[in-house]
């Protein structure tokens, strides 16, 4: 019996080192996941990014002219460490280190040594930016999809 | 003293100098008629010119005496077995347009009537020997760019049947328009390649044309009654509501409602003489502009979106069946097309591709049109908010031959390339030297059913209402109609180019040929011989509107060289395309924190920024060949774009904010 109750109390233990895992990463995943706006200051640019509960993102970016170009990818995060890959195979430029102020609010710093921060805030992507962006496959040849 | 001794030679040395400029020729050499005539004509006087009748330039005095004066003491003049029906003004144009005419010294061409079965060669030297004349030129005579192979269209089954499906316009047949939306339906040749088209589909849902943008079609007449032509016609309402006989709207040519007949004056239906005319002009001016949605016959690039508001067709017509309008009537078309509210002239003719071998042959052999086409062009005459100057587009001729026709060549002009339904150049086309850009022309040989060919409008009294054709002359207009549905879009967004930034997008705006071209053979030509010859790749109408938007910045990493792709600014033949050079202010340099000037090869601009920043740079480049156009060349037209880079301190490869 007291080797019984020694194994359950084992048991126990591993199960609940087990759970005190899930607190430090469900949380920062679960706020990631959804819509996003980034508008940085001091630049022509308008970013859009939505990220999906099943690891996918849609990027939406306006940097300088023309309409919102759309990218597309899978995304993790690991601990508080963001990092992606295009869907034409690119690496993101950077991981980000992810934190967040309130709960809206959503602070990306860059990890590759640049130091890079944007601030992004939940909001609904329009339905004008989705509908009217161009897609983008590969920045080589035969690049740009028109989605219209 | 010995300073004055100084001026006294330098003076007797500058007399003579200016004896030994004088002409080489002696003075009875000098003063002998022949001598005279010849260096007074102008242009190739054993090309095919016109009879009955000559260009003459006068000297300033004799063109304002003229004013005052009349061209009486032109005919008293002249000895006496030379017998002048008339000397008028060789162009009209409106009197508010008067400044840039006399500018460009077009008040100071006449044209000098006679019997036309004098001797065109002995009224000219006798013409030649008076002081007041300048030059002579004999009314030379361009020709169309056509092969005149015209077939009645004839309905014929699609294999796939997907055309019909994707055509956003009711009108029946235009599922045989593989050059408004090319499926890859293989009834049009078993090489066809899905896509090779003028990239409609979408750009349509940003505008189909808008009324306010005229093209002028340089052409035989457009049959301007067609049920698929009359409402996109440009209607003269003063000349409509008028009197018939009279210029109602006083603008010098009469009962001119749709355009005008620069042969044989006037311009009504009745009056067209369609003899030996298979519908050339009316062809043509189907693909810009036939009716979109009115459920008949075709489509159109630019023929609205089916509640009649595509861009508008003015027949300037400078040929009639067997009869060619020549040098003058070409001229005249085009300051029509100026003073009464075109902003693009579509031409399908030029000369032939071995007249001329320079711009400046051309210039020197056909001043007045030149100087017509400096007219049209004049940022004073623009006829568009959205252009800051009007813009001539032509075909580069169809004799399979190594360089564009003239005045297509010219920088300031676009020369338009043929490709078939297979993306390949057309057997015909010319291509290299002077040639800028291709288009959908059509090529019967890749079927036996002609479908390969461009469907447009045609005129029954000769052939049929629809029917097929192939040319430069069918690619032109590609280029044109994308080009006002260009204005069209840009007047929507209210922006506004210059004639450079416009023809700088016009031309980029295109997706890559060459990678068809690198090796192989068609019809037992060599490919390669094409190979970055056809101009700066096919024209594209999405990519077109989507620059007129404006186009994005590229993002470089702060501190590391970076290599970006241009593909969006110059086209997707970027890497193909000759560059010459790259501008950064000094400010940009400041801002960027640039140590050099960047580079550009192959596409890609190499730059190393060192601060966090945005600016722009302008990168130049050649559009059409390795080679600049202009003087004692043949060649390429210089285009610029302003570069926008965004320096931070994150950057991925494929361009992503991320």
């Amino acid at each position: 019996m007291k080797r019984v109750l020694s194994v359950l109390t084992a048991l126990l233990l591993v199960v609940a080192t087990s759970c005190q895992k899930e607190p430090v990463t469900e949380p920062v995943t679960e706020k990631i996941v959804g819509q996003w706006h980034c508008t940085p200051a001091e630049m022509d640019v308008d970013i859009y990014v939505e990220f999906c509960i099943d690891g996918s993102f849609n990027l939406y970016q306006k940097v300088g002219e023309g309409r919102h170009r759309h990218y597309t990818g899978t995304w993790n995060a690991m601990s508080d460490i963001l990092s992606g890959i295009y869907r034409d195979g690119s690496k993101w430029g950077s991981s980000y280190k992810v934190s967040f102020s309130e709960p809206d609010t959503m602070i990306l710093v860059s990890q590759n040594g640049s130091n890079e921060t944007m601030t992004y805030t939940r909001e609904t992507i329009p339905s004008d930016v989705k509908d009217g962006s161009i897609v983008v496959r590969s920045i080589f040849k035969s690049d740009i999809l028109p989605v219209l | 003293m010995k300073h004055g001794f100084h001026i006294l030679i330098l003076m007797m040395l500058m007399l003579m100098t200016s004896c030994i400029s004088e002409p080489e020729l002696s003075g009875e050499e000098y003063s002998s008629p022949e001598a005279v005539f010849m260096a007074k004509v102008v242009g190739d006087i054993s090309a095919e010119y016109k009879r009955g009748e000559l260009l003459v330039e006068f000297d300033d005095a004799t063109t304002c005496r003229i004013a005052k004066d009349g061209v009486s003491f032109i005919f008293d003049e002249l000895p006496a077995d030379v017998k002048l029906l008339g000397v008028e003004p060789a162009i009209r144009h409106l009197p508010k347009n008067d400044r840039v005419a006399k500018r460009l010294g077009l008040d100071r061409w006449y044209r000098v009537c006679f019997d036309d079965k004098e001797s065109v060669d002995r009224i000219a030297k006798s013409v030649a020997q008076l002081s007041e004349v300048c030059h002579i030129q004999f009314n030379s005579i361009p020709k169309l760019a056509a092969d005149y192979r015209c077939v009645p269209y004839t309905p014929v089954a699609t294999l796939s049947g997907a055309a019909e499906s994707v055509m956003p316009f009711n009108d029946p047949i235009n599922s045989s328009q593989w050059n408004l939306i090319n499926t890859g339906d293989k009834s049009f040749g078993s090489t066809v390649v899905e896509g090779a088209d003028v990239g409609v589909k979408d750009a349509w849902k940003l505008t189909a044309g808008t009324p306010d943008v005229v093209v002028a079609v340089c052409d035989a007449p457009i049959k301007y009654t067609h049920p698929d032509l009359a409402g996109s016609m440009w209607v003269n309402e003063a000349e409509k509501s008028g009197v018939e006989g009279v210029d109602d709207d006083d603008n010098g040519f009469v009962d001119d409602i749709h355009g005008y007949n620069f042969i044989t004056e006037g311009y009504s239906y009745g009056a067209i003489n369609w003899q030996g005319d298979e519908g050339h002009g009316t062809h043509v001016a189907g693909i810009i502009g036939a009716v979109n949605g009115n459920g008949i016959g075709v489509s159109s690039i630019a023929g609205g979106s089916g509640n009649g508001d595509g861009v508008r067709l003015m027949s300037c017509q400078i040929f009639e069946g067997e009869v060619v309008g020549g040098d003058r009537e070409c001229a005249e078309a085009l300051i029509y097309a100026a003073d009464n509210g075109a902003c693009i002239a579509q031409c399908s003719y030029g000369y032939n591709s071995d007249a001329y071998s320079c711009d400046n042959d051309y210039i020197n052999d056909s001043p007045l049109e030149y100087r017509a086409l400096k007219y049209f062009m004049d940022p004073e005459n623009a006829n568009h908010p959205a252009l800051e100057a009007n813009i001539a587009i032509y075909a580069s001729g169809n004799e399979e031959a190594s360089n564009s026709n003239y005045p297509g060549a010219l920088p300031m002009c676009i020369s338009v390339t043929a490709i078939g339904p297979d993306y390949l150049p057309a057997w015909y086309t010319n291509y290299g030297r002077g040639c800028n850009i291709a288009a959908p022309g059509g090529d019967h040989t890749l079927t036996t059913n002609d479908r390969s060919m461009i469907l447009s409008t045609c005129i029954s009294e000769t052939s049929s209402d629809y029917a097929y054709m192939q040319g430069t002359s069918m690619a032109c207009p590609h280029v044109s109609g994308v080009a006002a549905l260009g204005v069209s879009y840009a007047g929507k967004l209210g922006k506004r180019f210059s004639k450079e930034e416009f023809t700088s997008l016009l031309l980029t705006s295109v997706n890559d040929i060459n990678q068809y071209l690198a090796s192989g053979t068609k019809n037992d030509v060599e490919l390669k011989q094409y190979n970055k010859r056809m101009g700066t790749g096919a024209i594209d109408a999405w990519r077109l509107l989507m620059q007129i938007e404006g186009t994005p910045s590229v993002m470089v990493r702060v501190g590391t060289p970076c290599s970006v792709n241009l593909s969006e600014y110059f086209g997707e033949s970027a890497n193909d395309i000759t560059y010459l050079k790259v501008d950064v202010s000094d400010e940009a340099k400041s801002i960027l924190g640039l140590t050099s000037t960047p580079n550009v090869k192959n596409g890609v601009m190499n730059i190393t920024a060192t601060k966090n920043g945005s600016a722009k740079i302008t990168v130049s480049a050649i559009a059409g060949g390795g080679q600049l156009g202009g003087g004692n060349n043949m060649g390429g037209t210089e285009i610029s774009r302003e570069v926008s880079i965004i320096s931070r301190g994150v950057c991925s490869d494929n361009g992503g904010w991320f």
